[in-house]
């Protein structure tokens, strides 16, 4: 069990110099990278798909996936906005909330007692949950801009430091304590890795997991709601795409699809690595189509490093 | 050569029949053909260059620019008012009395006709407001019947749906296509099986469709380059927020734009695709903004895309800083109530109306292909342009003879209220 | 002879399903059981059918292909602008006013084969020789192809109107589509492959027990690769039927098209976990899809809800299968 966190350390730290390589290529190219500004941007962009990460995360760590974060995401949002009339934040903060961690929930049901799994569960909530946000606000987006503190959640400032950026540091600090030192956390490890040895040793594998995806669901709707909340618009149709890019960050932060792997801290470098790279190839004028082909190009080279440094037999 | 031309275009005006009442729409017509010019006529050589390279000409070229149908004249205030059957919204559309048919049961009243609408992305405000005046429309005849499928932008699944309707028997096809090359061989087979298929807005590569109810793309381009002309002094750094390369709506009016700003000295700083949406327009507004600290235009092909470029203006607070501490002017088409709002709130400069509320005039074209197929009446011409219609400022100006439209004299905003 | 109906109905049991969508369908539509739509639906089964059938192959042997969908329309895409591009060259024309293309028809069949084969190549060595997980793997390279549409073509749609081309999109032999027929031969040539050759052996042996299989002395490399090599040759085929029909080949298509391929491998009872499924469990999957999909399409049902429909029946028929063989956790 230590190996492997000792394990995990070992990439981060392989993430870290990646990170601090590219930060410096990037101000090297365009000195304006190290503006408050840009900074800002960086994080304001990548946090939305980072926040779901760790949720991604946690799903990984014990073995499974889950495809369905977009739709999570889009329903959970689209739910809140429709009570945007009743002009309260706080309704619609907390039915957002509320109906994430329900989606979560289920497909932690699904994926437990059920027993389907998770590719096909999320595969299948992925298309279920979306449409029925569509047929609910009959495709129309809501407009939340007078809710001043759901607007907040985007927009607010405390001091100098922009709401979403603390948000995004609060979740990273409470998600990291909680997989790294809480009982819960630290059994998603054994359960991811060694699902029998779990059992014996009396950890339930079925309330893992229905844990983590819960928390999963409920990072979806937290991240959906800062989205919308920045766009001033929520829109049923957002998320799209989101499940495959998450993963690629979680991946690259250290989680493997077959369990037992990852770290949340190894995520938070991944997400700013991530926003990074973005954030210079559009410095670099490069268009969007362009930096997907690196995209790939540097997640695939993050890999082999990775396995090259750690020379696993098969 | 231009001097002849305009003296031969200024004798038509002035001996068309449409003269006194089609005031704007000839005359914005006018104005389109007096800036029409190839990419080596622009004086400005690199404006000239961006022009070529995006093939604009290509499709400028092919647009119709012509009168109403059937003599129809349009003055602001026209139209019905009603509830969207779709999104429940509330919207007046101007061009209810073009090409009318009138309410009740339509042709053989023993017979059910049934219409096959179909279109993508309904979640889109001006999308939604399309498919609802659509609806509206088959709803005010008992006798038809339409089914509304959303093809979700799938162009392959938008050509089964269509393949479904002949299938299905369906006795005329009303469709919104993406784009035009997908959507040529099925709007080919539908009417190689006898079924009239009318396209709105955009266009379909289809040299055998029925009708086309073409909105004014031309119009919202020229008006955007004219207002800039207008109030920019012939220089700026402009950024540009377009709609997929290859669409009708995104080198209509990017082409027409071009065309209107090309002897003068702008520089285009960025040009982004955006693609109608909010969240990819503020990402790549904001990018942009990063990237040059001198831009002082933004110019926008729809309003969902206009809206996520002010947002990220707003955000990084760049409103006022264009060079010399003026307000970056944005230019927007697509007349929504948000960004007609923007323009009463002053953020946005110009918005050119774009109204989606062209769903009935489609229905209507296509009832009377039905009809001229049943030999009841004579069908519609092949390409049913829709009035011309002015600009949107906060203050009532003139730019090159056009008399501005403030926001509360517009009543034909669609989608969902503002605040 | 006794005929065991239970057992007949229990291993053919999507067959059976199959038989009454398509029996409800006649009776509840009127347009259903008509040449032209029952023509529609088997031509709509070919491409996702297609792609299920080589996701299947790489199924078998415990890995996952997303890069299919980009992979669709890559191989026209790259023929088109490659021959475009030397076109400029060597000065002969490729494409004429409004990029449509005007060469040869056999170049653009071959070289879709050719990139199908390449990127199956290229997923399997970066799957076992880069030690990559086949998730990550084809999901860069789904990126990538994604990304090359786009920069290959420029934005802009390439049409496909030579006649040497599209009559694949449209012919029909003794009434059946084309496609189908090339659908249908491909998965009966698969199913051979599986059952009778070497093979489908090794593919079933490694998606059994990889470890097992490695130490009784099989080159395991070979034959994953081999199976990526499949699912890329399918994914081109079915790019050479879609753009036929289409008669367009153009970067924004084919989105989304590796989840239907998973989900009609899946419902078909192919196993994500290696080992269990055929090409007929595959070809099974995307009948009954294919014929559901008609069926609402006969039933005019709201495109939401017909998604909704869907993703609960994938969930159904995994859950049932599941009861049936208790699967192992993935």
């Amino acid at each position: 069990m230590i190996f492997k966190l000792l394990n995990n350390t070992g990439n981060n730290v392989n993430l870290l110099i990646l990170f601090f390589i590219l930060c410096s290529f990037a101000v090297f190219i365009s000195p304006a990278f190290l503006d408050f500004d840009n900074i800002q941007n960086i994080i304001r962009t990548v946090m939305v798909l980072g926040i779901i990460a760790f949720g991604m995360t946690m799903v990984m760590i014990l073995g499974e996936i889950d495809l369905s974060v977009g739709s999570i995401a889009a329903f959970s949002c689209a739910f809140g906005g429709l009570f945007v009339d009743s002009n309260s934040s706080f309704i619609v903060i907390i039915l957002t909330l509320l109906a994430g961690t329900f989606c979560g929930f289920l497909n932690g049901i699904g994926v437990t007692i059920i027993k389907v799994p998770s590719l096909i569960m999320t595969l299948g909530t992925m298309a279920i949950i979306r449409n029925v946000g569509y047929i609910m606000t009959k495709g129309q987006a809501a407009y939340p801009t007078k809710l001043e503190i759901y607007m907040a959640s985007a927009k607010g400032y405390v001091g100098i430091f922009p709401i979403p950026v603390i948000i995004f540091i609060i979740l990273s600090i409470v998600c990291a304590i909680l997989i790294r030192y809480s009982t819960v956390g630290k059994s998603f490890y054994v359960v991811g890795s060694n699902p029998v040895a779990s059992i014996l040793s009396g950890i339930s594998n079925n309330s893992s997991k229905i844990i983590a995806f819960t928390v999963c669901g409920l990072c979806c709707s937290i991240a959906g709601l800062i989205q919308s909340a920045r766009l001033g618009q929520i829109d049923p149709h957002m998320g799209i795409g989101w499940e495959l890019t998450v993963i690629a960050i979680a991946v690259l932060g250290g989680a493997s699809l077959y369990g037992g792997k990852g770290s949340i801290e190894g995520t938070i470098i991944a997400t700013l690595i991530i926003g990074v790279i973005n954030n210079l190839l559009n410095l670099l004028g490069m268009s969007n189509h362009s930096q997907e082909v690196v995209i790939a190009i540097i997640i695939i080279s993050m890999v082999l490093i990775h396995n090259f440094r750690k020379k696993q037999p098969s | 050569m231009k001097l002849l031309r305009n003296l031969i275009l200024g004798t038509i005006f002035l001996f068309s029949t449409n003269l006194y009442a089609a005031d704007i729409h000839s005359h914005i017509n006018n104005l389109i053909a007096e800036n029409q010019k190839g990419w080596k006529e622009f004086e400005n050589k690199e404006l000239g260059k961006f022009f070529k390279k995006d093939g604009f000409r290509d499709f400028l070229d092919v647009y119709p620019v012509t009168s109403l149908t059937g003599g129809f004249e349009w003055k602001p205030g026209m139209g019905r008012e009603f509830e969207g059957p779709l999104s429940g919204l509330p919207i007046k559309a101007p061009f209810s009395d073009y090409i009318p048919i009138e309410e009740g049961p339509v042709l053989n009243t023993d017979k059910t006709y049934r219409i096959g609408f179909v279109y993508h992305w309904g979640f889109h405000p001006w999308l939604i407001s399309l498919a609802d005046t659509a609806v509206y429309e088959a709803n005010l005849h008992a006798n038809v019947e339409i089914e509304v499928l959303d093809a979700e932008g799938d162009d392959n699944k938008m050509g089964q749906m269509i393949d479904d309707f002949i299938a299905k028997q369906m006795d005329a096809i009303v469709m919104w296509p993406a784009r035009e090359a997908p959507m040529g061989p099925p709007v080919e087979r539908a009417e190689a099986a006898g079924i009239p298929v009318v396209s709105l807005d955009r266009r379909a590569a289809a040299p055998n469709i029925s009708s086309e109810v073409l909105g004014n793309f031309y119009a919202n381009g020229l008006q955007q380059g004219l207002y800039l002309n207008h109030v920019a002094n012939g220089e700026g750094n402009i950024v540009m927020n377009r709609k997929p390369l290859g669409s009708t709506a995104d080198s209509m009016r990017s082409g027409a734009f071009m065309e209107a700003i090309g002897n003068y000295n702008y520089v285009i700083s960025e040009s982004m695709h955006t693609n109608s949406s909010r969240k990819a327009a503020f990402e790549a507004t904001q990018d942009a903004l990063q990237a040059h600290d001198d831009v002082s235009v933004i110019f926008n092909t729809g309003g969902e895309e206009a809206l996520g470029a002010l947002d990220a203006v707003l955000e990084a607070n760049r409103l006022n800083s264009a060079p010399g501490g003026g307000k970056i002017i944005i230019l927007v088409n697509d007349d929504s109530k948000e960004t007609v709002n923007e323009v009463r709130k002053g953020n946005m400069d110009v918005v050119v109306p774009y109204t989606p509320l062209l769903g009935g005039i489609g229905v209507r074209a296509a009832i009377l292909h039905i009809g001229a197929k049943e030999g009841l009446n004579d069908a519609p011409p092949k390409q049913i342009v829709t009035p011309n219609l002015p600009m949107i400022t906060k203050e009532k100006m003139v730019i090159a003879g056009i008399e501005t439209i403030t926001p509360d004299e517009w009543p034909y905003a669609y989608g969902p209220e503002a605040e | 002879m006794e005929i065991n109906f239970k057992k007949l109905i229990k291993n053919h049991f999507l067959l059976f399903v199959f038989f009454i969508i398509c029996l409800v369908g006649t009776f509840t539509s009127e347009y259903f059981f008509t040449l032209i739509n029952i023509q529609n639906m088997i031509r709509n089964m070919a491409v996702p059918g297609l792609l299920a059938l080589g996701v299947s192959f790489v199924f078998l042997v415990s890995r996952i292909d997303l890069s299919v969908g980009s992979l669709t329309i890559f191989g026209p895409i790259l023929a088109v602008s490659s021959l475009a591009f030397f076109g400029d060259i060597f000065d002969f024309k490729v494409l004429v006013r409004g990029n449509q293309y005007a060469h040869s028809a056999t170049f653009l069949v071959v070289v879709s084969l050719l990139t199908g084969i390449l990127v199956g190549f290229l997923n399997g060595v970066g799957v076992m020789y880069g030690k990559i997980t086949s998730f990550i793997m084809t999901l860069a390279m789904m990126k990538a192809l994604w990304g090359l549409n786009y920069v290959l073509t420029h934005g802009h749609a390439y049409y496909l109107q030579i006649p040497t081309y599209t009559w694949i999109g449209t012919l029909n032999l003794f009434y059946i589509p084309f496609s189908t027929w090339i659908y249908v031969l491909m998965t009966i040539v698969a199913g051979i492959i599986m059952k009778y050759t070497l093979i489908g052996r090794r593919i079933y042996s490694i998606g059994g027990d990889e470890k097992t299989a490695r130490l009784a002395g099989i080159n395991v490399t070979f034959w994953v690769i081999i199976a990526f090599i499949m699912s890329g040759f399918c994914a081109s085929v079915a790019g050479i039927l879609f753009s036929s029909r289409l008669q367009t080949v153009d970067a924004p298509l084919a989105v989304g098209f590796e989840l239907t391929a998973i989900a009609f491998a899946v419902v078909g009872g192919v196993s994500l976990t290696g080992g269990r499924g055929s090409p007929y469990r595959a070809f099974l999957g995307t009948i009954v899809m294919g014929a559901l999909f008609s069926l609402f399409s006969m039933w005019g049902l709201n495109t939401w809800h017909r998604n909704i429909v869907v993703g609960i029946i994938i969930i159904l028929v995994v859950m049932l299968d599941q009861r049936k063989n208790n699967f192992g956790r993935i």
